[in-house]
């Protein structure tokens, strides 16, 4: 049976449609909403307004979250994706049980649950005489998206052809010149994108921020999971996630535009020779020889 | 010198740089010594031993079949491995241990290894700018490379911009603009197709001839070594087999193994009898003898024999003569410019022949089943020693013969 007959089409057609309206409907609120003149979002809608940014801009716990948030999550990524650079060239160089032993202990985190892991912090940070404090976040955090790194990076490095990095000792590099001018840059398209999942990952995390964040100084997650017990403060809180929507649109486009520029950039564009420069002989198709025994 | 400005992009500083030779000067004249050069993977031994003389200036391989070594001794002289034991001496000096960007060895890599985000004319001044070389200078060498290897106006492209043999040139150039001392080539031609390879070859050779620089060149193919070195390394499982000239590896090979991986060889199993005049009397069945001229013509007992196809004239069966075997034609293989054939002798050897597709060796000539004679010229048969020798030809993983590597040829 063909999957585009007249009623497969429609049936997908359906399916493809109620799917798109269950992944964003909740953005769509969140966006009308956010303008409703009501303070209390409900139908039927009471007109627009601006009034809730306005107020949420004004309030100086909420922004100060936010900033904090933005501030943990750019440390944490720029952090993990060192971090994830380094333990990708070393499991590069691992083999057989070490590499995976290794890789092992590295992804772990990925199927810790977070609260477990932000428990044991708690108790760490208190047992080696600190408190909870940003920079303790700002550790929990590269702890939980160094695997999203490792992920992201290594792959890309083990698609690099390894005579790379002897040619560039062999033409007189040190070991960390040929990481800086080759390796790095041929990895940076990777770099991007480890930066992007680390920092969304770092911004969104509720249990550890939750957990080591010093009071008074909650991150934004943190403060929304609070304000939401005050009702007079949930349209300011919407009209904040409408933002983090558009900010987070913005981003996704400017990452992929930035990823295809880089991309361009590494290989450059597959141009046919330009009529101007002499094309060798190398593109003839080779010509049909016959197996000569000399 | 063109220039003597400092480089504002790349400052001295860069560690690695120093042992690079300027245009001017370049130390000492590119003469390789292995000594009891030995690498071992765990238990595996990949060289085994290895002594061999790479003379100064001259185009070098090291031909072998796959896994024998001879990327792994190419390494070792470019110091991308350490030897377990031995030495690499150039122009005297042992730089076994020394880190590769210090050594005045630069390498053609088999996958060319051209830096994909840098144009082609970064890709080459690369190592000009690691030694500290002047801006100015930069641009003239790079300019003279890529003349050098007929890319003059690719210097802007991105290595993926180029053809196979296009980027082979620019590996090529990126090395040879340090005026290294040895220049290492490792399977350089490997990816590209038969005619742009045979072409590719020539150039190469020419090149070599024009640079004056060593070049030691790895590959598993022995046509491509014959063509091109004026002195080849056959390796077989991390020993030397023979160095010598292509000449003489054809002509005079040392053993079994050389004889059979330079083109094809008609190995056959004999007795060495005397006495004899120039030569020696071999017996190839109870009823067939054969006077043989070439090869160990002292030994007496057990014996190979070695023919190359070319050299056994297939004449009309009866043919009367010193050095004529009857046999029985298999098999007719129509090459073009030659034809080969399959010849089972009376004396319970099969042979191939290769006579010439010319007028009286017409293709109709030769058909299955056709009864000849085979003419065994005396000064076309060798006599090889050793008895051992037999299980090279069988397999590449058979224990290594009982025999010393044959050094410096």
């Amino acid at each position: 049976m063909r999957l585009t007959s007249r009623f497969g089409a429609a049936g997908l057609a359906i399916y493809f449609w109620a799917f798109v309206v269950f992944l964003f409907a909740p953005l769509a609120v969140l966006l009308i909403f956010s303008v409703n003149k009501s303070p209390t979002p409900t139908l039927p809608l009471s007109g627009f307004s601006t009034k809730w940014f306005h107020d949420a801009f004004g309030n100086g716990t909420l922004t100060g979250a936010l900033l904090r948030s933005i501030e943990i999550a750019v440390v944490a990524a720029v952090l993990a994706t060192a971090l994830g650079i380094m333990a990708s060239l070393g499991l590069l160089v691992l083999r057989g049980r070490a590499a995976a032993l290794a890789l092992t202990v590295l992804l772990l985190p990925l199927v810790v649950p977070y609260i477990c892991l932000a428990v044991g912090l708690l108790i760490l940070v208190q047992q080696v005489g600190a408190k909870p404090s940003l920079v303790a976040v700002v550790l929990g955090h590269c702890v939980i998206v160094l695997p999203f790194a490792i992920l992201v990076i290594m792959p890309r490095l083990r698609s690099l052809d390894p005579a790379m990095n002897e040619a560039a000792e062999d033409l007189g590099a040190s070991p960390f010149a040929a990481l800086r001018l080759i390796t790095l840059p041929l990895l940076a398209p990777a770099l991007v994108s480890s930066g992007i999942i680390c920092f969304v990952t770092s911004f969104d995390e509720f249990a550890i921020a939750s957990f080591l964040a010093p009071s008074g100084q909650p991150t934004y997650p943190v403060f929304l999971y609070a304000s939401a017990r005050t009702p007079a403060l949930l349209p300011e809180v919407i009209a904040v996630g409408a933002l983090i929507i558009a900010g987070s649109l913005l981003l996704v486009l400017l990452a992929e535009g930035g990823r295809r520029w880089a991309e361009r950039r590494l290989v450059g564009e597959m141009a046919t020779a330009s009529p101007d420069v002499p094309e060798l002989d190398d593109r003839q198709p080779p010509a049909t020889v016959a197996v000569v025994n000399s | 010198m063109a220039s003597t400005a400092v480089d504002p992009v790349h400052p001295s500083g860069q560690g690695g740089q120093g042992s690079i030779p300027s245009l001017a000067q370049r130390p000492g004249t590119g003469q390789l010594s292995l000594v009891a050069l030995t690498k071992q993977f765990g238990s595996v031994v990949a060289v085994d031993s290895v002594d061999l003389e790479i003379p100064a200036g001259g185009f070098f391989s090291l031909l072998g079949p796959s896994g024998c070594g001879k990327t792994t001794t190419l390494r070792m002289i470019a110091g991308f491995e350490t030897p377990t034991s031995g030495r690499v001496l150039l122009d005297g000096q042992d730089i076994a241990r020394t880190a590769p960007s210090k050594r005045p060895v630069n390498t053609v890599f088999q996958s060319y290894a051209l830096f994909p985000h840098l144009r082609v004319f970064d890709n080459v001044a690369f190592g000009l700018r690691r030694a500290g070389v002047g801006k100015d200078e930069v641009k003239r060498r790079v300019g003279e490379a890529l003349e050098l290897v007929q890319l003059a106006e690719y210097g802007s492209r991105k290595p993926g911009q180029l053809s196979g043999g296009q980027q082979q040139r620019v590996a090529l150039a990126r090395a040879l603009v340090l005026k290294p001392a040895v220049l290492l080539l490792d399977e350089p031609l490997g990816a590209l197709d038969a005619k742009l390879r045979r072409q590719l070859q020539v150039e190469l050779k020419q090149l070599q001839n024009q640079v004056g620089i060593t070049f030691v060149y790895v590959t598993h193919d022995q046509e491509e070594a014959l063509t091109m070195s004026d002195r080849i390394a056959v390796i077989n499982r991390g020993r030397i087999e023979q160095a010598a000239s292509p000449q003489d590896l054809y002509e005079e090979p040392a053993n079994a193994f050389v004889a059979d991986f330079l083109g094809v060889s008609n190995l056959m199993d004999a007795t060495v009898t005397g006495p004899s005049g120039p030569g020696a009397q071999v017996r190839l069945s109870d009823t067939f003898s054969v006077e043989v001229h070439r090869g160990d013509v002292g030994f007496r007992g057990s014996a190979k024999v070695v023919i190359r196809p070319e050299r056994i004239g297939v004449e009309p069966a009866g043919t009367q003569g010193a050095n004529r075997i009857p046999g029985l034609l298999t098999n007719v293989v129509y090459l073009g410019s030659s034809l080969q054939l399959a010849i089972q002798l009376a004396s319970g050897h099969a042979v191939t022949a290769l006579v010439p597709n010319n007028d009286d060796g017409a293709a109709s000539a030769w058909s299955p089943g056709m009864s000849v004679a085979c003419h065994l010229p005396p000064t076309g048969l060798r006599i090889l020693a050793g008895t051992a020798i037999a299980q090279d030809r069988a397999a590449d993983c058979a224990p290594p013969p009982d025999r010393a590597p044959d050094g410096a040829g």
